[in-house]
Parts: structure tokens; C-alpha cells; sequence
């Protein structure tokens, strides 16, 4: 049977390396994959997920276990993304240029998935869409990240609020302005 | 507690979040508002597309980024050599320099009518000899070697005006 990622957890305390291994590979692409939506940035992507394996490792010892260990994982996560947007790298933008680009070369953009070869009215919905997620983008960090975590993670209410350390009728608030926001430009008010 | 528009509330009752007694108030709010119910469907067929057209974050070399945090992991912590070094430095410069200009004294602004009244040392003389034997740096500055000069600064500023009150007053 394997290990819960709680064991691992209080294993990886004990300063076993193996348990480490395991939960890099069983986190590792959900760790990058947030980190991207938020920062957007492939390379500041990879940086703070491996910076924030190397926080498991060293403050596994203080993991109680009064949240699931994927929570309190995501909130060392979500915090070094927070933190680094809020940071800035005004120089970052300058030198990209607004239109940032991933290690394949390709632009935000172009990394959009394709639509399915079809009818017009699916066109018109991508087009939406990408307009949709362009502004996504613009959202206040913290409504971009409690819709992301609910919206791509999958999380529930309740878990984003340990994530961001607020209560849930913050996330709520959050969430609802977040829709509100989007909802105008899906609707293309 | 929601306003009479449980707006907030939406997506948790979409996502089946809800308590069952805030989901029968929701339920029932619906019934009756369709400003509400057409937000619902709103928020659903804007959750929905978020949700299909996530952009995919580009895949790394997945055996290269595990190598990379073993080797992250492995480094040493970064120590906090700017604290534990510096900053003492800085706190102690910090007393020095209050020290040198409690040595020297913020200059008092002269009275309008100076009478005879008595000099007032800048510096007591214990206090004085107390700061010049606690800082040997101090010794270093001319300046401050002379103390006992610092001490009469008051009566040698205003020698002038209290010259004058002395002719009027003789």
C-alpha cells in the first residue's frame, strides 16, 4: 500500500531522503503547474515550485496535520507565487515586453490550447475565452489565485481559505468579484 | 450572512458547497429572482470555460527539475551573515554617532532678551567624562578632546548680547 502524503511528510521530518523523492514526483507537476498560472513564467515557474520543495524539506517538522498535506504544500506554494508578484520584476516585463514567453519560444498567446477543429461559434467562444483569460491575468493576486485554485486545482472553498489564510466568506468575496469581473468580459459588456 | 441577493454564494452552491440549510435558503432565493438565476448560469458557463481552456503550463524535463531540487535541497541554507554580522556593526555605529551628538549638543536657539542669567553647561562635566571613557573613539576627534570648552558654548554665543544687557543694566 502506499504511503499517504502525510506519512511522507513526517518521514521527510525525520530527514528521510527517499520519502523527499517520492512526494517531489508525486507533487512536482501540480507544484509547477500552479506556480505557472500564477506567475506566468516558465523559468520563475520552475524556480519557485523547486523553492518550494526545498521549504518541505527543510520545515516538513513543522507540518501538524490539521490540514491535508496537499493544502498546506499548496499554501507554501501559493505564498512564494504571491510574494514573488507582489515583488514585481518591473525589469522582467520591461525586457519582455508585455508579451512573455515561454522556454519553447512561444507567446502566451500562441501557448493557448488549440480549439477543436470546428464551427464558427466554437471560434468565437476561444476568441472569448482568450479574451477571458487575458483578463484573468489582470485580476488582483488574490482573486487570480482563489479562482485558479478553485477553478484549475480543483479546491474547495474551505481549503483555499488555509491557503490564503483568510476565512471562507473572504474566498467567497474573492471569487465573487473575480466572476464578476470576467463575467463582463465573456459577456462582452 | 448573504444581502438579500446570495450572489456570493453562487459558486459554492454550484460546486454543491453549501450547508443544506444555506443551500435551501439559495434554493429558494432562485426560485424567485431570476437576476439570480441568470448569474448562476452565468458564473457556470464561465467556470466551464476556464476550466476547458486552461492554458497548459510548458512541460519541463521532469528527471532534470527533480535533479535540480535534490541539488537545492543539498545546498546549505543560506545564512543570515547580515544579521548576525552587520547588524551589530550598525547598532553600534548607530550609538556612536547618537553619543557624538549628544556630545556636541543641538544648539539652543538664543533667547529674545538674554539677561545675566547663568551658563548652562552643554555637557556635564560627569556625564562628559562618562561618554569619554566609555569611547575611546571619541578621542580621536579634536573636537571633542576640548569637552570643557563645549561646556561654556552657551555663554560664549550669546557674549555679545549679554555684554550689552550688562552696559544697559551699568
Amino acid at each position: 500500500m502506499e504511503p499517504t502524503d502525510e506519512a511522507l511528510c513526517r518521514r521527510v521530518a525525520a530527514g528521510d531522503k527517499t520519502a523527499f523523492a517520492l512526494l517531489v514526483a508525486r507533487y512536482q507537476e501540480r507544484a509547477y503547474r500552479i506556480a505557472w498560472s500564477i506567475v506566468h513564467s516558465a523559468e520563475d515557474a520552475r524556480d519557485l515550485s523547486q523553492e518550494a520543495f526545498v521549504r518541505l524539506y527543510r520545515t516538513a517538522g513543522s507540518f501538524r496535520g490539521q490540514a491535508r498535506f496537499s493544502t498546506w504544500f499548496c499554501r507554501i506554494i501559493v505564498n512564494l507565487c504571491l510574494d514573488h508578484r507582489r515583488r514585481g520584476r518591473w525589469w522582467h516585463r520591461l525586457v519582455a515586453g508585455g508579451a512573455e514567453r515561454g522556454e519553447d519560444g512561444a507567446s502566451l498567446v500562441e501557448r493557448q490550447p488549440a480549439p477543436p477543429v470546428d464551427p464558427l461559434d466554437v471560434l468565437a467562444r476561444a476568441q472569448r475565452m482568450k479574451q477571458v483569460w487575458e483578463a484573468v491575468a489582470e485580476l488582483p493576486s488574490r482573486q487570480r489565485a482563489a479562482l485558479l485554485l478553485q477553478v484549475q486545482e480543483d479546491l474547495p472553498t474551505s481549503e483555499i481559505a488555509v491557503v490564503l489564510n483568510c476565512s471562507e466568506a473572504t474566498v467567497r468575496v474573492h471569487l465573487h468579484r473575480a466572476l464578476t469581473t470576467l463575467r463582463r468580459v465573456f459577456e462582452g459588456r | 450572512m448573504d444581502a438579500p441577493h446570495p450572489e456570493r454564494a453562487l459558486l459554492a452552491y454550484l460546486r454543491n458547497e453549501l450547508a443544506p440549510d444555506e443551500r435551501a435558503r439559495v434554493d429558494a432565493h432562485l426560485a424567485a429572482c431570476a437576476a439570480c438565476r441568470a448569474s448562476l448560469d452565468a458564473f457556470a458557463a464561465l467556470v466551464a470555460g476556464l476550466a476547458e481552456s486552461a492554458p497548459a503550463a510548458p512541460a519541463p524535463d521532469w528527471v532534470r527539475y527533480a535533479a535540480e531540487v535534490r541539488a537545492r535541497v543539498a545546498r546549505p541554507a543560506p545564512s543570515r551573515w547580515w544579521t548576525e554580522r552587520l547588524a551589530p556593526l550598525a547598532l553600534a555605529g548607530a550609538l556612536g554617532a547618537g553619543l557624538v551628538l549628544l556630545a556636541l549638543g543641538v544648539p539652543t536657539p538664543p533667547t529674545a532678551v538674554p539677561t545675566a542669567r547663568p551658563a548652562r553647561p552643554l555637557l556635564a562635566a560627569d556625564t562628559s567624562s562618562a561618554v569619554a571613557a566609555r569611547l575611546g573613539l571619541l578621542e580621536q576627534y579634536p573636537v571633542i578632546e576640548r569637552l570643557d570648552l563645549l561646556e561654556n558654548l552657551d555663554l560664549i554665543r550669546d557674549l555679545d548680547r549679554v555684554s550689552t544687557g550688562d552696559a544697559r543694566q551699568g
